[in-house]
């Protein structure tokens, strides 16, 4: 019962070519969990899937005990998951202030509020009227969070955190991960770099070629598995 | 001489706000949407066709029309758009533009077969007559006048509508992001018939002032469109005060043509577009593309 995302044997497509194949994961409710895999492995389709923006191809996903396969993205985002999509787009045309005030519409009560996640990442303050394609790629993928946030989703999805970050923006960008999760909020993120992955997380999955080949509580996860699971390795 | 051209400049410049406003649905749809409406003159005329037989059922004046024909055709607008266009609107431009062109044919038949092809017009009482003098001996009637101003005020509060309501935003975001408006949990589809009811809101308007200004009949709706597709291409895509110095210009070089010769009115409007068109592609006051 407790688990808040259960997804059983997913599969998806892209036309004719399948890009996931039975994929099973599971997030428990304030927990943070890592999606690790090389370029291909399916990991930003297997986030398109959950929210709606990508068809289930088969399989179950469950959200609070409530099955998501067939809704549209829309009103999975009213039950309470929010995606940071890969490229984060952005409402290119709308200023920040405005991509912020979208945020907000028909979004759930909570701790999220426009000054709550500008406390949060201060530079969406000195950027308020700017239009959103001239930010910086730090602060599109803080204004891209926030946007998110500002759904006080209970699971949210960040895919590849870092792209195309330097390394002092990612450390400002994971500092706010605390506090998304003191504020009930599990994450499930996409992370190319492995070793933050595994800082960052309780748990981990492993994709390669649309499979779940590895999973496992970060610790105790070793570094050569890993390794040899990524590309291609692994035995059984 | 002067006075005559003048004269003609100030017609032609008032003439220019309806065209706008003609233009004002066709770049909305365009810029929301991508999809291009060839309905869009038709669904003036049928405007202007309600508006005939709502003042001739019940005697109202015709400016009044204004409060019921324009939330008529939006509410149209709404369904047409989640009952039929929805099914096309993402398959790319062609299948929306054969539906439309579909539309339009469907529209002016239906009026024939109920209006028949007579002309018609609404007269509009003493406004008809009614008339200010300008410095200059240049006389201005009041309903051009009104039209005018009806027009202007329709293309602010639009402008407003998209700057400063919620609504205004989401549909500035979806025109930005289709899927990704999903994820802040709005409806594209929803969001796609809330601009097709604008845009039919702003037909409504169009027709109505249309139907006391000019004679029109069940085949005048292409022309509308060519003349929106005029101002829109003159003033330049995404732009609601150049789309209204579109319409100005097409206006005024109406009106000094059909003061050189009256066959020339419309010549002089399409040379005067295709000047634009091999200049300035993007507009007079088009952005850059994005």
């Amino acid at each position: 019962m407790s688990r808040l995302l259960e997804i059983e044997g997913l599969d998806a497509f892209h036309g004719v070519f399948q890009a996931l194949f039975g994929v099973s994961l599971h997030v428990e409710p304030g927990e943070v969990v890592a999606i690790i895999g090389a370029n291909g492995a399916g990991k930003s389709t297997l986030f398109a899937t959950i929210a709606g923006l990508h068809a289930c191809g088969g399989g179950a996903i469950a959200f609070e005990g409530r099955a998501l396969c067939g809704t549209p993205a829309h009103q999975i985002a009213t039950a309470g998951i929010a995606l940071v999509p890969e490229g984060r787009r952005l409402f290119a045309s709308l200023t920040v202030a405005e991509n912020l005030a979208v945020g907000t519409w028909r979004a759930a009560e909570g701790a999220w509020t426009i000054e709550r996640v500008c406390e949060l990442f201060p530079r969406l303050k000195e950027r308020w009227d700017q239009s959103a394609r001239h930010l910086s790629g730090g602060e599109q993928q803080m204004l891209a969070i926030a946007r998110a946030l500002l759904r006080n989703p209970r699971l949210l999805l960040i895919d590849e955190l870092s792209l195309g970050l330097a390394p002092a923006v990612i450390n400002g960008i994971y500092a706010a991960l605390p506090a998304i999760l003191r504020s009930g909020c599990a994450i499930l993120l996409v992370e190319q770099d492995i070793a933050r992955a595994l800082r960052e997380s309780a748990r981990y999955y492993c994709l390669r070629e649309g499979r779940v080949i590895l999973s496992g509580d970060s610790a105790a996860a070793s570094r050569e598995a890993i390794a040899r699971a990524y590309f291609g390795e692994a035995e059984a | 001489m002067i006075a005559e051209f003048a004269d003609a400049l100030v017609q032609g410049l008032l003439l220019g706000g309806l065209y706008a406003l003609f233009a004002a649905g066709l770049s909305l749809l365009f810029g929301i949407i991508r999809f291009v409406n060839l309905a869009h003159g038709d669904f003036i005329i049928l405007a202007a066709y309600l508006g005939l037989m709502l003042v001739e059922a019940t005697g109202l004046h015709p400016l009044l029309a204004l409060l019921v024909v324009p939330p008529f055709m939006a509410a149209l607008g709404y369904a047409g758009q989640r009952l039929l266009l929805n099914r096309v609107v993402e398959r790319g431009l062609l299948p929306a533009i054969l539906v439309t062109f579909g539309l339009s044919i469907i529209i002016q038949n239906l009026l024939l077969e109920v209006f028949s092809a007579n002309a018609r017009r609404v007269p509009a009482g003493a406004l008809d007559v009614a008339s200010v003098a300008l410095p200059g001996g240049i006389n201005v009637g009041v309903l051009p006048l009104v039209i005018f101003a009806a027009a202007v005020l329709a293309l602010g509060g639009l402008g407003w509508f998209f700057r400063h309501t919620m609504t205004g935003r989401l549909l500035r975001a979806v025109s930005d992001d289709p899927p990704i408006v999903g994820l802040i949990g709005a409806d594209r589809r929803h969001l796609f018939a809330v601009a097709t009811a604008i845009a039919a809101l702003t037909a409504g308007l169009a027709g109505v002032l249309l139907m006391m200004k000019t004679n029109f009949d069940p085949a005048a709706g292409p022309a509308r469109l060519l003349f929106a597709f005029e101002a829109v291409i003159i003033g330049g895509l995404r732009n609601l005060w150049g789309t209204l110095a579109g319409g100005m210009i097409l206006g005024i070089a109406q009106g000094i043509g059909a003061r050189i010769d009256p066959g020339w009115q419309l010549l002089a409007g399409h040379l005067v577009f295709l000047l634009v068109l091999a200049v300035r592609p993007r507009g007079l006051f088009g952005g850059r593309r994005r």
